[in-house]
């Protein structure tokens, strides 16, 4: 564990990479129309990696396909901003079948924080960061699952976002600083 | 060893309907279902008073539970209903298909 | 929102603003919207700081996408509440990278049914049936002979290679039959404690905290699975041997885990292994009879509510833990009505 360098790459190959053909099978069945999936999995790629090195990534396989689908969905709504017909409701079911959280990842002191963040929420928000977070849903089917309106989820949304931020403040929340 | 892993998965998780080697002769379907069950490995239910006296056919062959079933009970008053989360069949009557003239069913009109 | 005029910053506002452009752009802004993000960003460094800060912590929630484990399906709002990262001391997932090449590992599941079927509010989830495309797989039959058999909750990870057979029990409870293999030990690894047979037939719990073995065949060794990283400074600890008739109650404490060895009579063997799965056939019997038959075998019971079922006749190849698909098949085919009576219990009645 001397050389970071090698450490990340080693990560990456082992984690990371093994999951580029589903990723790509994935995207190019539910994103049939997006042409360039190379840039998005460049993106996923590189969030990934920033995403490392300052922290635990519980599930690497999951943060890729959550990342990548944000990204997919980011690159749809831009090129549509009027009323584009965006498949939404697909949820991200790929991700639960395969890898098993990193028993080392969840243990740590940054995930536990996070954890202890989301579970001091008021229940409707933590439902919705739950959904949104953990399991990847887009907002739109977070508001189908829970049965609530897409405002609610935007606005308990925010408020989630901002009682997590001070919760983390209150705990001196830290990742490692970008090497 | 993580891809063999996640494909092996896939497969167990989304395989398309396997088949099955099927032998079940012609005959009553309170007994031939329980044959065509057990050969599919799959769960039934009937009430045996409904079908009774209602022949089914021969079935022969590498066939998916599904198409296996249809083949039984075609051109025979049943119907079959799947459970789509466990895969188990209910097999019944159906009214709308039974004959109305008091057509033979059973052996007397066997080739 | 009202221009600021002076130094004072109201960082609470700020705040609420920041996290609600978060939010928005999360969903994807409109033509409008990107205006008004664009404007409300250059009006002022602490905007533009606090969204900085915001984004970052949004994004540090990402962390913990998959945390679920495969139990979870399908999605479980609630997942959070009552987690703890695991606890136990030792690894339990063995990097990929160190598994032997001999031989695949196999990642099975014991089932994906259950969430569903046991959520008492759901009272008209119960004929609703959502697709899922997996299938409940009870029983394993490994290549050397062994099997496993899965209980609902199970999540199992076959591990064969050269010099070991090993599965590990990641959650709920398996019952094992081995194959003796005297070059190949056979182990299994339950957080942190490992199980180790040579030709048995023995049942394994694992709850929360404590891992229960009965075993009815053979003997079975308890020891502590070995961690590679902390050297070996004590000498080994209690390792019992469990034999036939037997159980070991392993209690996952702090420090070290307690066992406890006990007798066990055949009366308790059988209704600790009753929820092993089986085909069960019936011809022509009483719906009475096939319910009784099931609630013996499970810990959701069903009930007939109604006189005039008690005498529907069916005949039935079901599994014995299958009470979902019979209750549904019922249901949909047999003009029967179910509804939940609190979590453990289905009221059978004659559709009117």
């Amino acid at each position: 564990m001397n050389d970071p360098e090698k450490t990340q790459s080693q990560w990456f190959l082992d984690e990371v990479l093994p999951h580029e053909g589903d990723l790509r099978a994935w995207l190019r069945s539910r994103f049939s129309s997006l042409n360039d999936l190379d840039d998005i999995i460049q993106d996923a790629y590189e969030r990934m990696m920033k995403a490392h090195t300052s922290g635990p990534i519980v599930n690497p396989r999951a943060f890729l396909f959550v990342v990548t689908r944000n990204l997919a969905l980011n690159r749809i709504r831009e090129s549509k901003i009027e009323d584009g017909k965006i498949v939404e409701f697909d949820p991200l079911n790929v991700v639960d079948d395969s890898v098993i959280p990193s028993e080392k990842a969840a243990k740590s002191e940054e995930v536990q924080i996070l954890v202890k963040a989301i579970q001091s929420l008021p229940t409707r928000c933590r439902q919705i960061i739950t959904l949104r977070k953990i399991y990847g849903l887009s907002q739109k089917e977070v508001a189908k699952t829970l049965n609530i309106s897409v405002s609610t989820v935007e606005a308990q949304g925010s408020i989630g976002l901002r009682k997590c931020m001070q919760h983390f403040r209150q705990l001196g929340y830290q990742t490692r600083k970008k090497k | 060893m993580l891809l063999s892993a996640v494909a092996l998965l896939t497969l167990l998780s989304c395989s398309p309907e396997p088949k099955h080697s099927f032998s079940v002769s012609e005959g009553y379907a309170v007994n031939t279902l329980k044959v065509y069950a057990s050969q599919a490995q799959v769960e039934i239910l009937f009430d045996p008073t409904s079908v009774r006296g209602i022949k089914t056919n021969a079935l022969v062959g590498s066939h998916d539970t599904e198409s296996a079933l249809e083949i039984m009970t075609r051109g025979t008053p049943l119907k079959f209903n799947k459970d789509p989360k466990t895969g188990a069949y209910a097999i019944l009557l159906d009214i709308s298909k039974v004959p109305e003239a008091p057509t033979k069913q059973v052996s007397s009109t066997e080739k | 929102m009202n221009p600021y005029q002076s130094d004072y910053t109201d960082y609470t506002l700020i705040n609420q603003e920041a996290s609600e452009w978060i939010l928005k752009t999360d969903r994807g802004l409109t033509a409008e919207e990107q205006d008004q993000f664009s404007d409300w960003l250059a009006r002022s460094k602490a905007h533009k700081e606090a969204y900085v800060k915001h984004r970052w912590g949004w994004e540090e929630l990402d962390r913990l996408a998959g945390l679920q484990t495969t139990h979870d399906l399908p999605v479980n709002p609630d997942l959070l509440i009552g987690w703890e990262a695991p606890h136990s001391s030792k690894k339990w997932l063995r990097k990929w990278k160190e598994t032997s090449l001999a031989v695949a590992a196999i990642w099975v599941l014991g089932t994906f049914l259950i969430y569903t079927q046991f959520n008492p509010s759901d009272v008209e989830e119960l004929s609703k049936n959502t697709p899922v495309v997996v299938e409940r797989i009870r029983q394993m039959d490994l290549q050397d002979g062994s099997s496993i058999e899965l209980n609902h909750d199970a999540a199992v990870l076959v591990d064969y290679s050269a010099e070991e057979r090993r599965v590990q029990l990641l959650a709920g409870e398996a019952s094992f039959d081995i194959a003796k293999d005297p070059k190949r030990p056979f182990v299994v690894d339950v957080s942190g404690i490992r199980f180790r047979a040579l030709g048995t037939i023995f049942n394994v719990r694992y709850n929360q905290n404590e891992v229960d073995l009965i075993v009815t065949e053979g003997r079975v060794q308890v020891m502590e699975q070995e961690d590679e990283y902390v050297e070996e400074t004590q000498t080994p600890a209690h390792e019992p041997i469990v034999e036939q008739s037997q159980r070991a109650i392993v209690t996952l404490t702090e420090n070290r885990p307690n066992i406890q060895v006990l007798e066990i009579d055949s009366h308790q063997i059988i209704d600790e292994l009753i929820w092993r799965p089986e085909l069960i056939d019936f011809n022509q019997e009483p719906l009475s009879v096939i319910v009784d038959e099931f609630n013996r075998r499970n810990k959701v019971k069903m009930k007939i509510d109604d006189e005039q079922l008690t005498s529907l006749r069916l005949t039935s190849i079901f599994w014995s833990d299958n009470v979902e698909g019979f209750v549904r098949l019922l249901e949909s085919n047999f003009e029967v009505s179910a509804r939940w009576s609190g979590e453990n219990l289905i009221l059978l009645s004659r559709n009117r």
